[in-house]
């Protein structure tokens, strides 16, 4: 990388507000060690208690999302993710490949969580926690994105990447919530 | 029955439970990668303790300072089998324990109360230090 685009690089992560970011394999002990990363830069950052519980509540969700639906990537996971300040608060994204053909699916549970209103979506996670119903293609029982939902001051917002996905192999999928 | 004390990890709570005493103890963060196999165990020794017909009462702690969805299922799967056992007629007194700020420990601490009307739930808020 040249030193100019490294720059560019620097400034830009800086003008766009990014707190954290990672980019690469994730597994059990990265996870953890990025957590306790995050949580000291959010208290560097100033954000208050509740905002950065629910910060790194979301974060730790997608980082567990990529974990199980994440495209393997030789012998774990990759993934992107990103938390970023806002004039309000802050913003948490991440990124990763998925097999093609759970696009489906995964858009039709984020399109039923996006159109939720404010009001429901905590009723909704009740409900799901207190459903027995296992979805067999859901380890984290549909719950984690309404983790994210609930934590989110506006509708999650995705993008699927290319769109419409390709017909095999994988799709990159973008998440982002608001603290 | 013998005590049981599992020593907190980063990604796992402490979780102590001692029948002489009736006392449940489940305190610190909870998020390991694989959240069935961390608490099935757990959840068996808790079902042991409670079926033994000795028990008049338990007390339960419970202080989690960060849970993941996963692991929010999982204790659903605890207060109810805690629920079912105080409806048999073993008093269950769980303190719910929670940092002043964090709203979603808060909240659930409220949903017990609400789904779990057998077990007595004394929220308390703890200041953040």
């Amino acid at each position: 990388m040249e030193l100019s685009l490294f720059n560019r690089f620097v400034a830009q992560a800086s003008e766009s507000g990014v707190v954290f970011y990672h980019s690469g394999n994730l597994d059990e002990a990265t996870i953890a060690s990025i957590g306790a990363l995050l949580r000291r830069r959010l208290h560097e950052e100033g954000a208050d208690g509740a905002q950065s519980r629910k910060v790194f509540a979301t974060f730790m969700e997608m980082a567990q999302n990529i974990l199980h639906y994440g495209a393997a990537c030789g012998d774990g996971r990759h993934g992107a993710l990103c938390v970023a300040r806002t004039d309000q608060g802050f913003e948490v994204m991440c990124g990763n490949d998925m097999a093609s053909d759970q696009v489906p699916r995964v858009r039709k549970r984020l399109e039923s969580v996006q159109a939720m209103e404010p009001g429901k979506v905590r009723q909704a996670y009740r409900r799901q926690l207190a459903s027995d119903q296992e979805d067999a293609d859901s380890k984290g029982a549909g719950l984690g994105l309404l983790t994210m939902a609930v934590s989110s001051r506006a509708p999650i917002e995705f993008v699927f990447d290319p769109d419409p996905p390709r017909q095999d192999g994988t799709t990159f999928l973008f998440l982002r919530t608001t603290i | 029955m013998d005590a049981f004390l599992l020593p907190s990890t980063s990604l796992t709570p402490e979780v102590s439970l001692n029948p002489a005493q009736g006392l449940l103890i489940l305190c610190g963060e909870s998020y390991p990668e694989h959240v069935l196999s961390f608490y099935a165990p757990i959840l068996e020794k808790i079902k042991a303790v409670l079926d033994t017909g000795k028990l008049a009462l338990l007390r339960v702690e419970m202080h989690i300072t960060y849970y993941n969805s996963a692991s929010a299922k999982a204790f659903h799967r605890i207060f109810q089998m805690l629920n079912q056992a105080a409806e048999g007629g073993i008093v269950i007194d769980l303190h719910w324990q929670f940092d002043e700020e964090d709203d979603m420990a808060r909240d659930l601490g409220k949903d017990i109360k609400e789904d779990f009307p057998a077990i007595h739930v004394v929220e308390e808020r703890l200041a953040t230090v």
